[in-house]
């Protein structure tokens, strides 16, 4: 069940009507408990009919792939409760470490058993075989519960941040389970904050403090971003990607922005609608995107991209790491690890390795590049300010390729014709280097596409659009957002892909 | 609902969702005027083909496959033009089309130029409710979910209902049953969220995606293809490509029927939602200054659909679904099966066709 398909508007319509009617904030959390469990189970329960009677006599064979999902989620909602109370209960703090290394080692456990166990077990038999070792690699037939990375963080930041003595250990199971399993953040995002979602999880919400315009506004956008923007230039890119070989310059550069369009429209378009759902039931996500296209540096970048992860980081693993309290090489150090495990946090995959160390190096030569034209004058500063960031915008389209890149397979034969790597870079060349590589090309409306998206995107992030549109009355966004849906609609896939984010 | 505290007012909220589907509904069907026909095969071809060139032709034939297939519009005009009266016709038959989608392509060809169009032929055929479940979602099948035909549909679950209620009787186990009654409103309701997408214009913008990612150059050459129109781009194809015999247990299935068309005429069934179909198509014709001519084709089918008496005395209609009257078109050697006709059996119903025509008045 997709934020932009119908049937959620059906689901969160009968769960936004039940919330508010209810009275006491323990059945409101009850039924969001409720709500949030037969929305995780909509994405791998199949029929229910068909799901009940297999799970009524026992054939366990028959049941959907992924059946058990909500085991995992439950075991570390549990363990996290108990680990909270332990941590708040122990009398030294050597017990107190002892739990949450518990903790860590639990959620960091599930996260690499799920995700990392076939990437590492391949990856050394690759190497053994490399080598000229004989290598058997067994490898395991696992699906990642839809939802892991995400979660698995927000119980982790729970039990770090009783142990660091920054938050109260929650008394009661049910605020945890609701906080951990909320469905506008449960399977993308943003990843919120136990200190920031649990004082909201135990106060009773308040409907005058729901702000209904503007998260019906956000929610539109939302759906714009994904359905209409997204999903109109993944065709694009999808097509580049299969084969960069085969289109010359201007095709590659559509095919890699369009690409850079397509990521940000999809995971912020479910940000939006995330923050926007959860707004609705009186919730405060994190906000998770601040125009990250308009940097003016890849530190900037990381302050404005998926910055709850961003943040994550920085606050759990970062600052653990010992962060830049150290030598220069030290504070680099941490800042190439951090960034390669934040890679790694997306998928099992080199690709998405090489991903987070590009962005490791690119904050490493910007510390020092900073460092070294501290005592520019005032001209190289502004020549400077007008580069800065398209040149970000570029590198940050660059590294977009090794994250998207996969592996190149003949259309005839389906023999593979290039790995993932290889593909990436013969992206890299196709979109870098001058030449072409081949002869097909895309339309040059899509150039146009780009400029009316940036020009759009420049205008909102002026707060051009935001304070008039906040000026109108009520019955004016109503009709601006009806005649807005009608456009939108015309665009909207009649099947849509699921959001990428969902993957990690 | 949300409790009534300080800021909530139910009749303000209600009226907010008032203006939003009002303005969205206006909205869509606002744009729906400049949408093209979906580009879907074979039947947007046929739209984009007309558009540009539908100003050549005098005639135009609509119907299913038994139109598509089996009307060679080459064939047609050259038989006229040898009795003394050129024409220029085009086959816009469809795979499967039949009311009420026939009378919404029929508007869309009728919207296209079409200075010298004095003839349109339409196939009659009865109003199809319970579409194949292989069609059902494909962007053809959602494209004539509009207003007029969602009408039809109303008339084909009324018509269904008193057919029903005549026969109702919960306690009976042998007469019509309550599940027999729910039946007609699923059909229904499976045109229902068709009819609310097309009216949403739902992903209707999407054509502009399909022809972007073809660099200019390569897309003028695919546009002008117009692979369902034929070799000769008269809208004709060849049934199912190479297929143009029948087998033995075919061919025996066939004369079966054929036997009993013989020795049994073909039943005329009244259905009012067919009625109003092809009245529609009637007047839709009439509005655009041409003159409607209905046929049935040559079929083995022990029913067949004639519109009432009182509709007929206004139409020109010819049956060839006569075995008696045109023998040729039963022949064995001339059919595919008991509804279908292969590429000679078309040229022999083509020829049949043009001789009818030839009597018209000029």
């Amino acid at each position: 069940m997709l934020f932009v398909e119908f049937r959620f508007l059906a689901f969160f319509l009968v769960v936004f009507s039940v919330y508010w009617s209810l009275r006491t904030n323990t059945a409101r959390k009850w039924w969001l408990l409720g709500a949030s469990h037969f929305f995780y189970a909509c994405f791998f329960i199949g029929d229910p009919a068909v799901f009940w009677d297999h799970l009524r006599h026992g054939q366990w064979a028959k049941m959907p792939a992924g059946w058990w999902f909500p085991a995992v989620l439950w075991a570390s909602t549990t363990m996290d409760y108990i680990v909270g109370r332990g941590i708040g209960g122990a009398s030294t703090e050597a017990r107190r470490k002892a739990w949450v290394v518990v903790s860590l080692a639990a959620n960091l456990g599930v996260l690499c058993f799920f995700k990392y166990f076939n990437f590492f077990v391949a990856s050394a038999g690759d190497f053994l075989a490399w080598i000229g070792l004989p290598a058997s690699v067994h490898t395991l037939n696992i699906i990642l519960p839809y939802g892991v990375s995400f979660y698995t963080f927000q119980s982790m930041s729970y039990s770090i941040d009783v142990y660091r003595k920054r938050m109260e250990p929650v008394r009661r199971f049910l605020d945890l389970a609701v906080f951990i399993s909320f469905f506008p953040q449960l399977v993308a995002g943003p990843i919120v904050r136990a200190m920031t979602f649990l004082p909201q999880v135990l106060e009773k919400r308040v409907w005058a403090s729901v702000e209904v315009r503007a998260c019906l506004t956000l929610f539109f956008l939302g759906f714009v971003k994904k359905a209409c923007v997204s999903e109109f230039v993944a065709p694009f890119s999808d097509q580049f990607f299969a084969a960069p070989g085969d289109f010359d310059r201007y095709g590659a550069i559509i095919g890699v922005l369009f690409y850079a369009v397509q990521i940000y429209c999809d995971f912020s378009g479910y940000t939006d609608m995330a923050i926007a759902t959860a707004g609705l039931l009186g919730y405060q996500l994190t906000v998770n995107f601040d125009f990250p296209y308009f940097a003016k540096n890849i530190t900037d970048f990381w302050r404005r991209w998926h910055i709850s992860l961003s943040t994550w980081l920085r606050d759990y693993l970062y600052i653990s790491l010992g962060g830049n309290r150290g030598s220069k090489l030290f504070t680099y150090r941490n800042l190439l690890l951090t960034m390669v495990l934040g890679g790694l946090w997306h998928g099992a995959s080199w690709n998405f390795v090489i991903w987070g160390a590009m962005h490791g190096v690119a904050l490493i030569v910007h510390r020092e590049w900073q460092r070294l034209t501290e005592k520019a004058g005032v001209w190289f500063r502004r020549v400077l300010a007008v580069i800065a960031v398209p040149l970000t915008f570029y590198w940050i389209c660059v590294t977009w390729i090794f994250f998207r890149a996969a592996p190149i397979y003949d259309k005839d034969t389906k023999a593979l014709e290039a790995t993932g790597l290889q593909a990436a870079l013969q992206v890299l060349q196709a979109f870098t280097l001058p030449g072409d590589l081949g002869k097909r090309t895309f339309g040059y409306e899509c150039l146009g596409v780009i400029v009316v998206l940036a020009i759009l995107h420049w205008l909102n992030s002026r707060r051009l659009i935001g304070p008039q549109w906040r000026r109108l009355p009520d019955w004016a966004c109503a009709a601006l957002l009806g005649v807005g849906t009608a456009g939108a609609l015309l665009f909207v896939p009649v099947k849509y892909k699921a959001f990428i984010y969902f993957q990690f | 609902m949300p409790p009534p505290d300080s800021r909530f007012s139910l009749r303000r909220w209600l009226l907010h969702w008032l203006i939003f589907f009002g303005a969205l509904v206006s909205y869509a069907v606002l744009i729906e005027r400049w949408l093209p026909y979906p580009d879907v095969p074979n039947a947007g071809e046929k739209i984009r083909y007309l558009g540009l060139h539908g100003n050549q032709y005098d005639t135009i034939f609509t119907g299913s496959s038994r139109v598509n297939f089996q009307v060679l519009p080459s064939i047609f005009d050259e038989a006229l033009a040898a009795s003394g009266r050129p024409t220029k016709s085009f086959n816009a038959g469809l795979l499967g089309l039949r009311p009420p989608e026939q009378g919404y392509f029929l508007d869309e060809v009728l919207k296209q130029p079409r200075k010298k169009l004095r003839y349109v032929l339409i196939e009659l055929t009865s109003l199809e409710a319970r579409a194949p479940a292989s069609r059902r979602g494909s962007a053809r099948f959602m494209a004539w979910h509009d207003a007029p035909r969602m009408a039809l549909i109303g008339t084909w679950l009324r018509a269904e209902w008193a057919a029903l209620a005549a026969g109702f009787n919960p306690t009976d186990r042998h007469r019509t049953h309550w599940t027999e009654l729910w039946e007609p409103v699923a059909v229904w309701f499976s045109h229902f969220g068709p009819f609310c997408k097309n009216t949403l214009n739902l992903g209707r913008g999407a054509f502009l995606g399909d022809r972007w990612i073809i660099a200019p150059g390569e897309r003028a050459k695919q546009l002008n293809k117009f692979r369902a129109l034929g070799e000769k781009r008269d809208g004709w194809l060849p049934y199912d490509g190479a297929r143009e015999t029948m087998n033995d247990a075919e061919r025996a299935a066939y004369l079966e029927s054929y036997e009993a068309r013989l020795t049994t005429p073909a039943v005329h069934f009244n259905d009012p939602a067919s009625d109003a179909a092809i009245e529609a198509m009637r007047q839709a014709v009439l509005k655009a200054g041409t003159t409607p001519i209905f046929f049935v084709p040559p079929m083995t089918s022990d029913r067949h659909y004639l519109p009432p008496p009182d509709l007929e005395q206004h139409m020109i209609i010819w049956n060839f679904s006569d075995p008696h009257r045109y023998p040729q078109l039963f022949l064995p050697e001339h059919r595919l099966d008991y509804i279908h006709m292969n590429t000679a059996g078309g040229q022999v119903f083509t020829r049949a066709l043009a001789e009818r025509f030839a009597e018209l008045p000029h």
